[in-house]
């Protein structure tokens, strides 16, 4: 492995010559500081509305080898190895983003995404990637998380622009998943049901645990950093490359923290588009 | 009300006029490295700078080609530049165009370098209003190659079980890193606060090395330069649209 400069712990360490490139974009070595984001007009300009001020695109990555689980063919259960797996690279993937927008000097990081995918040459090889612009408040002010880490999110400009308008701050984005197994029928069983519609319950059951485990591992992160509640969820039902019989559902989301007393800054007013 | 009219209003109350369609073209042979050449049984990427140094003159060569066209009729920027970027692997052979509309100000003394910007004409106007304006386009483009011996589970030890596959993990790291370098060295003389609206674009292939199979990643990132040259105009206000339902 290359060079590590140990700003975290081993495993949230930035390479070395990512380090050398934040600092560039910081202006280093006699360089005017440039920033680089992905942000649209609408957000570049939103997110400055609110006294932010981009600080360049910040990137995390694991590259994983996902390990083998034996299971019972007839058995609906959750697969631990690959629930382990899932979860343990995106929050890889998560912790070096935090870390690169930490190099930055960054308040927080905003329209965060994260992304899978599987390898053709790779065998049981993913990649996770997390993705986002960090971002400075110009007045200064509390905005990180209580354990004094750059806040994450994954609200677009546009939400966090009005998120920050009805008095709450993003504090994490916070995530929870779980890898299902779906009892394959019996031979007797599936020639039984042949030709009849009818529910599968054991579909069906498989559903509503996998999801109860990832709504409540999210949920059990939000509390943890203290959260009011969580915003914009996603819940994501995918096989990837494991078919049919063993889903992952996956949930993300931001929690939000109040930061100011008091309702709606603003009010919905009535707009008569021309362009419809 | 289509996109097209609506960018044309917006150039209209920009204060700019349309100078038609513009283009830079360029055809290259881009012979991507077929193998590292080396054993393949390091830890460490290879670089390949003498491939990433051709992939970015072509780039270069279809930017300048764009400015010099849109100096040529008289016009000071060109928006909406929209990209092609063909490859065919059979020959090497890779057309890039960009194509956009060339835009003045009527009686303005002309620039000295044209701007660019990938940005639609909707866009520039709002970042018009609000004080910034957009300068250029910028291009990065990084190649990296990890050992087969490094992007192995089996050889790596761990055929079965969970593990970060580190080395590969870098070489990611790397090419995004060395694209985003090279996205900010071409936006250099341009002294711009920064560039919005980025895509950044990581590949990977198959790519021989030794007796194995190694992994070429490719990473390319794309920027409209902006910079900030007076306050605002205009202060920002919200609609809510109750046409859709929440987005996505």
């Amino acid at each position: 492995m290359t060079d590590r400069v140990r700003t975290q712990t081993p495993e949230e360490s930035l390479p070395a010559e990512a380090v050398t490139r934040l600092r560039q974009l910081e202006g280093g070595d006699g360089q005017a500081p440039m920033f680089t984001s992905d942000l649209s007009v609408n957000e570049f300009l939103l997110i400055e509305d609110c006294d932010f001020e981009p600080l360049g695109l910040v990137v995390g990555s694991s590259i994983y080898h996902v390990g083998i689980q034996v299971v019972r063919w007839t058995a609906s259960q959750e697969l631990d190895i690959l629930s382990r797996a899932m979860y343990h690279a995106r929050e890889l993937a998560m912790a070096r983003m935090e870390a690169e927008a930490e190099e930055l000097g960054a308040d927080g990081v905003v329209g965060v995404r994260l992304d899978i995918r599987f390898y053709e040459w790779g065998q049981n090889l993913a990649e996770f990637v997390a993705i986002g612009t960090a971002v400075r408040h110009k007045v200064g002010g509390s905005w990180r998380t209580p354990a004094g880490k750059p806040f994450t999110s994954d609200l677009s400009g546009q939400d966090f622009w009005t998120l920050l308008q009805t008095g709450r701050r993003p504090v994490a984005l916070v995530m929870g998943n779980c890898v299902y197994h779906v009892a394959h029928r019996h031979m007797l069983s599936a020639m039984g049901q042949a030709y009849q519609n009818l529910e599968l319950p054991n579909f069906t059951q498989a559903l509503y645990t996998a999801r109860e485990l990832a709504m409540e591992r999210m949920q059990y992160e939000a509390r943890q950093v203290g959260s009011e509640g969580v915003v914009g969820v996603q819940i994501t039902e995918k096989n990837h490359i494991w078919g049919h019989h063993a889903i992952e559902f996956f949930t993300i989301g931001t929690a939000v923290v109040r930061f100011r007393d008091g309702g709606l800054a603003i009010r919905p007013g009535m707009v008569l588009t021309l362009d419809d | 009300m289509s996109a097209g009219f609506r960018s044309l209003l917006a150039v209209l109350e920009s204060g700019f006029e349309s100078g038609g369609i513009v283009m830079g073209a360029a055809g290259f042979q881009l012979v991507r490295p077929s193998s590292c050449m080396t054993f393949g049984t390091g830890r460490e990427p290879v670089l390949y700078p003498y491939y990433e140094d051709s992939v970015r003159n072509a780039w270069r060569t279809a930017i300048d080609r764009l400015e010099a066209e849109t100096a040529s009729i008289g016009a000071h920027g060109v928006v909406g530049v929209s990209i092609s970027n063909q490859s065919d692997p059979s020959n090497s052979v890779t057309q890039l165009s960009l194509l956009g509309t060339a835009v003045r100000v009527p009686g303005a003394e002309p620039l000295s370098r044209p701007f660019l910007s990938m940005l639609s004409m909707d866009d520039t106007l709002k970042l018009l209003l609000r004080g910034w304006v957009p300068c250029g386009v910028g291009v990065g483009f990084s190649a990296i190659h990890v050992h087969g011996y490094a992007a192995s589970p089996m050889w790596q030890g761990n055929l079965t079980t969970n593990a970060e596959m580190e080395v590969l993990t870098d070489g990611v790291q790397i090419a995004r890193g060395r694209a985003e370098e090279n996205l900010r060295e071409s936006l250099g003389p341009l002294q711009a606060a920064g560039a919005i609206a980025s895509t950044l674009t990581l590949q990977r292939f198959g790519q021989s090395c030794g007796k194995g199979q190694g992994v070429l990643i490719e990473g390319q990132m794309l920027g409209t330069a902006v910079v900030q040259y007076r306050e605002p105009a205009v202060s920002v206000s919200a609609v809510r649209s109750v046409t859709r339902g929440r987005s996505s």
